[in-house]
């Protein structure tokens, strides 16, 4: 019997039509626990940014009902959705970083910028350039990092102010297979440290290809029209 | 309170890179306070005023006149028609119109030539005795000095030109500095910085731009009063300019920031969602 601390998130039956009456989503559910990884997969416009979005709460679903943390977020107000948010950690595709400052740089400003300062925000540093294994790197501008790099600098942005959960969209596009190695290896790592992962992608294979087992994937088909 | 303080510091460090249009921003804005401030306070065309003339009687007083009796001549000079008003001066004061007094001297204002060489006589007739002599000065005052019309219309023209262009130039700061900021923004929204914070944030940079406007004026403004308020002319064409004391901070300190809260509002409307950064694709 699983508790409500146990699930990072929880959607139930949920359903997207666009205004265009397409519907992506229909009845969809799932559960991502605290200590998973899991892939959606699934082709182009088939709602796997979508997704995120809603569990963002950009979005609002047509119907159904998404728990973060055991909290539906369609309810909460506008100042505890806000506190809520700062519990999800959420790496966009493209990944958004800040070039020209260093690697730890970048750590520090998210944090300043959540108003967390000293002893915080040291830990935040330090846990997350361990989990993502950018430690020897911190000292470099982020210009300076390959593109793999870039987006685990970019997993640890999301990761460093300690987020229940992890939100990656397509960290894996374009990339070569041991560069997609190295983003599966840093994923691994973040879930050691208690952070649970919902992560897209548009190659079914990957997720088996890396050893994960069938229950880790998630499969989407493109929309229909209604 | 923090946080808030972190991204203003974080955007002001951002917009020094663009310093060049936000200076200008900020020189626009005294520009419109100071064409705003010359509309208001510039005495511009044609007052209808012609200028004015006085006519005064003097009238010397003899030695023997006692300050009672002066004091009761004083009243009945006064008492008679058409007279504005009595003034006294000591021997050695200066007359109007210039020269001195000789001895002590009553002073018979009237507006009128007529009436001045009436009271000439009737004052001779009422005082005998009591006056040594009697002599008639006229005056004649100028018009007062007044700007073309032209001028009010230029200040009217240059406050809409200034308007404008720091509605630009804010525009332009504003989305140079956005496009700059791009990646922190996006970085802070991802992380769940709600907009009206990184939006209002960016107000009070635009503000605090518009704030240094505000204070070239106050000082500018102060300064000049300083250097030429004691000018007659200026007090003439621009009396308000010299005896408002509070005019520069009404309009620096609130119609200026005012101003620069519209001017970022319009700015940061304006500057669209491209400069601003887009969410990724659904």
């Amino acid at each position: 019997m699983l508790g409500t601390y146990d699930i990072a998130i929880q959607v139930s039956e949920l359903c997207f039509v666009t205004e265009e009456g397409v519907v992506v989503f229909e009845d969809l559910s799932f559960t991502l626990l605290r200590d998973e990884i899991k892939f959606v997969v699934g082709p182009t416009l088939s709602g796997k940014t979508l997704l995120l979005k809603l569990i963002l709460r950009e979005l609002y679903p047509t119907r159904g009902q998404i728990l973060v943390a055991g909290r539906n977020i369609l309810r909460l107000n506008s100042r505890k959705l806000a506190k809520l948010r700062e519990r999800i950690g959420f790496v966009p595709y493209p990944p958004v970083i800040l070039p020209n400052r260093t690697v730890e740089g970048n750590l520090r400003f998210k944090l300043r910028a959540l108003g967390i300062k000293g002893e915080q925000a040291e830990e935040g540093v330090e846990k997350a350039l361990s989990l993502t294994g950018l430690g020897p790197l911190k000292e470099l501008r982020a210009y300076e990092l390959g593109e793999a790099q870039r987006r685990v600098l970019a997993m640890a942005v999301a990761i460093c102010n300690d987020p229940m959960v992890l939100l990656c969209d397509d960290p894996f596009r374009g990339l070569s297979p041991s560069d997609q190695a190295t983003i599966m290896e840093t994923l691994r790592s973040i879930r050691t440290g208690g952070i649970a992962s919902l992560v897209t992608t548009d190659d079914p294979d990957l997720p088996r290809r890396s050893g994960f087992p069938d229950e880790a994937i998630l499969s989407l088909r493109p929309g229909v029209v209604a | 309170m923090t946080r808030g303080l972190f991204i203003l510091g974080e955007l002001l460090r951002a917009s020094l890179r663009e310093w060049p249009r936000w200076l200008g921003f900020s020189v626009a804005v005294a520009l419109v306070l100071a064409s705003g401030s010359a509309m208001a306070l510039l005495q511009g065309g044609r007052t209808g005023e012609e200028g004015g003339a006085a006519w005064v009687v003097v009238a010397y007083l003899s030695e023997e006149v006692s300050d009672p009796e002066l004091n009761r001549l004083g009243w009945e000079l006064w008492e008679l028609g058409g007279v504005e008003r009595v003034s006294f001066r000591f021997a050695g004061d200066e007359l109007p119109g210039g020269g001195v007094a000789e001895t002590r001297a009553l002073l018979i204002w009237t507006g009128e030539e007529a009436r001045a060489l009436a009271l000439n006589e009737e004052v001779l007739r009422l005082a005998q005795g009591k006056i040594s002599d009697v002599e008639v000065i006229g005056l004649r005052f100028p018009a007062p000095a007044r700007l073309p019309p032209l001028s009010r219309v230029i200040s009217l023209v240059a406050l809409v030109f200034f308007a404008f262009a720091s509605l630009v130039l804010a525009r332009s700061a504003t989305v140079r500095t956005l496009a700059g900021w791009r990646n922190e923004w996006d970085l802070l929204r991802h992380s769940g910085i709600e907009p009206w914070i990184l939006a209002g944030n960016f107000l009070g940079t635009v503000v605090l731009w518009g704030f240094l406007g505000c204070i070239f004026y106050v000082s500018v403004f102060l300064g000049l009063r300083g250097a030429v308020g004691g000018v007659p002319g200026v007090r003439e064409v621009a009396p308000g300019y010299v005896s408002n004391g509070a005019f520069p901070y009404l309009v620096g300190f609130i119609v200026g920031p005012v101003w620069t809260v519209l001017a970022g509002i319009f700015s940061f409307l304006l500057s669209g969602s491209r400069s601003r950064g887009v969410t990724s694709e659904i």
